[in-house]
């Protein structure tokens, strides 16, 4: 460590310096490549989007390179017993330097999307005046919509004529929309992040350098091997004036209604849908960080969040198993895994606490501290204890929300979810239109209603904050078994529903499955579409794969050996593409 | 299963982690090839030094701008797992079933995806440049499965019997042959 402070500070914002000239060269290198792409190819969105992605993950592994490397420094220099020099300063300059480098970033993306529907536009007007014949008789129809499919009778034969939009047309309807309102309140979604971020910096200026939310026991080792122990005293942090949520309340709820107004100038939707759309991306937010918020609650006239209900007192009190035995320790932190997860809804945290026979939020506490005080989490299945809890919980707690679902899975125009979600599955192996057309039939729709129910279903599911929607989508796309690993994924759905299912892994392996995730990693760093290369590669399907993936990603979440055995196989598979 | 063996354990686990914390933030530290303090510790793991000339041959071919190279890295993350697996070996009988144990040895497996890491860290040439992204992406996206989909503007669904043309929307029985158009699901 022979390097003087203010050489470190130096060689520190060289550093950031040339991260800075390196950003702007991959920008201005992006913006001639995407003009260049629009001009001789104005209607591959696939390609321009494959490459914007792969652009957006090398700026992002930049600036966590960044982030690791000041981390390295910092370590560097605690290791030799120093602190950095200059360090809160050089802290501000690097979070500046990651800041710009954001918003360049994403300044430069939606101008590159923008420029890419804009030139798409005149030849989708012409597409969308193109006259079109009948297939029997050749005379003129008329469809009533061209952006998405219809029926229309033909005058002459009388013959039903399901008019589809080129797919050109379909491509604009399903990105300008959302890139249109990106760029329109690109400019407020900043003005939101900068002042969440000095909120953050002035929070953690005031905060103390250690501080515990409840009380802690901190148990120290001495020389003699007797042990001291100490009850420290909990000093949570002081909450954010209210005024300051307010605000980023008022601002959120500003940028979603610009949002979605901008969205609609392009795909038109009733004030109405707008409305419960802004309130569904705000419901969200709401449940995560506001509703933890006891001035914001108040406010808003809600009860406050159900808080950890620890004191000194009763860390030093004695045992209390409440409704438990003393070797019920995956019970209790299946319990603990519940109760938290509903601090913010508190009649709901008061029902659990009582299903589960406890006469408080006190007494549970104790029950806590109690097993955390005799439970020796060295035992060898300690984390695959909690792990059994986790899944347990999470899986309860879908099952309730499915069960208090109400409208949400309500069929739409007579189309079931599981029905919709089946036919997703069959159409996903790229029919031909007389095959898709005679599997809509099948279920008593034809294209112009199949688009009106897709729409439906996709709303739905983007306004539902509760996953119920996704979440048995996901189940009934798997079960319905489509495709030539079709087995596999239905194997995936029982598994995941707590049943055991047939299936020899032989037929695409953890290890198998690993590498197709590393070369996905791999391909979308390099631009590459990750379908092509997935049939090249793998001679599979998008479908193929999400069957896979249905039966080893859930198998992962409750097995500790194949979770610990996942990043290493997949970083070492995400290498091997990269290379070539 | 004995305390001294879960000890043992213990201190593998944190021995571990801190040579490989020391061979990483050595090598990573120090100029393109390497220096004396590098030389030090690749002595220290008895790893044989690669000659200068097959030193500067890796730093120009990876086109290095800091760090030790790879290989040597690598040789010297192999003799610490070396040294780790025969640690285990001698705990194996007393501990082989216990879910720590398992965890120790994915910490040995994970020194090669660390010398790996460090190779991609200390190469840049890995990264793809912007040029070959848009490369990639105009070359592999006209090769997607659906490309091959046509779409044609209209076409009519017909009835799997008789072969006439729907004439109501969404009325799957034929007019003409009165046999449904095609079997439901």
């Amino acid at each position: 460590m022979n390097t003087s402070p203010q050489q470190f500070a130096q060689q520190w914002h060289a550093h950031l310096q040339e991260t800075g000239n390196q950003v702007s060269r991959i920008l201005a290198e992006t913006q001639a490549g995407c003009r260049q792409m629009i001009a001789s190819q104005p209607n591959d969105t696939l390609a321009l989007g494959n490459a914007i992605q792969a652009v957006h993950i090398k700026i992002q592994t930049m600036r966590s390179q960044v982030g690791t490397e000041w981390g390295q420094q910092v370590a560097r220099f605690a290791m030799a017993g120093q602190a950095a020099p200059m360090a809160s300063q050089l802290e501000q300059d690097t979070a500046t330097l990651l800041a710009w480098i954001e918003e360049a970033w994403l300044r430069c993306r939606s101008q590159c999307r923008v420029e890419g529907i804009r030139a798409m536009w005149p030849g989708v007007q012409q597409l969308m005046a193109r006259p079109v014949a009948c297939v029997k008789c050749g005379s003129p129809v008329q469809p009533r919509l061209r952006h998405v499919s219809d029926s229309v009778e033909c005058p002459a034969c009388r013959a039903v004529n399901s008019t589809s939009p080129d797919p050109v047309v379909g491509q604009y309807f399903a990105l300008a929309p959302d890139a249109w309102a990106e760029s329109a309140m690109l400019e407020k979604r900043f003005e939101i992040d900068r002042f969440r971020a000095q909120v953050d910096a002035q929070r953690k200026a005031s905060a103390p350098a250690l501080a515990f939310a409840a009380p802690v026991q901190i148990t120290q080792r001495r020389a003699d091997g007797s042990e001291v122990s100490a009850v420290v005293q909990g000093s949570p942090l002081d909450e954010e004036p209210v005024d300051s949520m307010l605000r980023w309340e008022s601002l959120e709820r500003e940028y979603w209604r610009g949002y979605f107004a901008a969205k609609a100038t392009i795909l038109p939707a009733s004030n109405e849908d707008q409305a419960q759309i802004v309130e569904s991306r705000m419901k969200g937010l709401i449940d995560l960080s506001f509703k933890r918020h006891k001035g914001w609650c108040k406010a808003r006239g809600i009860e406050g969040p159900v808080e950890i209900a620890r004191t000194p007192e009763m860390m030093r009190g004695g045992d209390d198993y409440g409704p438990l035995q003393p070797n019920q320790a995956e019970e209790l932190y299946y319990h603990a895994f519940v109760l938290d997860d509903c601090r913010t809804d508190p009649p709901k945290f008061r029902e659990y606490l009582a299903k589960f026979g406890y006469q408080s939020n006190e007494q549970f506490e104790r029950v806590r501290l109690t097993f955390n005080r005799h439970f020796d989490v060295t035992q060898p299945n300690f984390m695959q204890m909690q792990l059994n809890a986790r899944t347990r919980a999470s899986r309860d707690q879908m099952a309730a929300k499915t069960a208090a679902a109400g409208d949400l899975l309500t069929p739409i125009e007579g189309v079931s979810l599981e029905q919709y979600a089946a036919i997703c599955a069959q159409a996903a192996s790229y029919p031909t239109m007389p095959e898709f057309q005679k599997l809509l039939a099948q279920h008593g729709l034809d294209p112009a209603k199949y688009d009106r129910v897709s729409k439906a279903w996709t709303d739905r599911m983007s306004k539902d904050t509760s996953m119920v929607v996704v979440n048995e989508y996901s189940k009934a796309f798997g079960n319905a078994g489509a495709g030539k690993y079709g087995a596999v994924g239905k194997a995936g759905v029982a598994e995941a529903g707590g049943q055991a299912a047939a299936f020899n892994p032989a037929t695409v392996s953890f290890d198998t499955y690993c590498e197709i995730m590393g070369a996905q990693a791999a391909w979308s760093a390099q631009g590459k579409d990750v379908s092509a290369m997935l049939k090249q590669v793998f001679n599979m399907t998008a479908l193929d794969y999400s069957n896979v993936a249905q039966y080893w990603s859930p198998k992962m979440m409750t097995d500790m050996s194949l979770a610990m055995k996942m990043s290493d196989l997949m970083m070492r598979a995400q290498q091997k593409y990269m290379s070539t | 299963m004995s305390a001294d063996a879960l000890g043992r354990l213990a201190w593998l686990e944190s021995e571990i982690a801190r040579h490989s914390t020391t061979l990483l933030a050595c090598a990573s530290q120090c100029p393109p090839g390497g220096n004396r303090t590098w030389d030090q510790m690749l002595g220290y793991y008895r790893v044989q030094v690669l000659s200068p000339a097959d030193r500067v041959s890796e730093v120009v071919g990876r086109r290095m701008t800091r760090g030790a190279v790879p290989t040597e890295l690598r040789l010297a993350l192999e003799s610490l797992a070396r040294w780790a697996q025969g640690e285990l070996a001698g705990l194996g009988p007393l501990l082989a079933s216990d879910q720590r144990f398992g965890f120790v040895q994915q910490q040995v497996t994970h020194l090669a995806v660390q010398a790996d890491q460090y190779e991609s860290s200390v190469s840049p040439d890995l990264a793809p440049s912007v040029g070959s992204i848009f490369a990639n992406a105009t070359a592999t996206a006209g090769k997607a499965p659906w490309n091959a989909v046509k779409v044609p503007a209209s076409s009519v669904f017909v009835c799997e019997t008789c072969g006439a043309p729907q004439q109501t929307p969404l009325e799957f029985t034929c007019k003409y042959c009165t046999n449904p158009m095609t079997r439901r699901a």
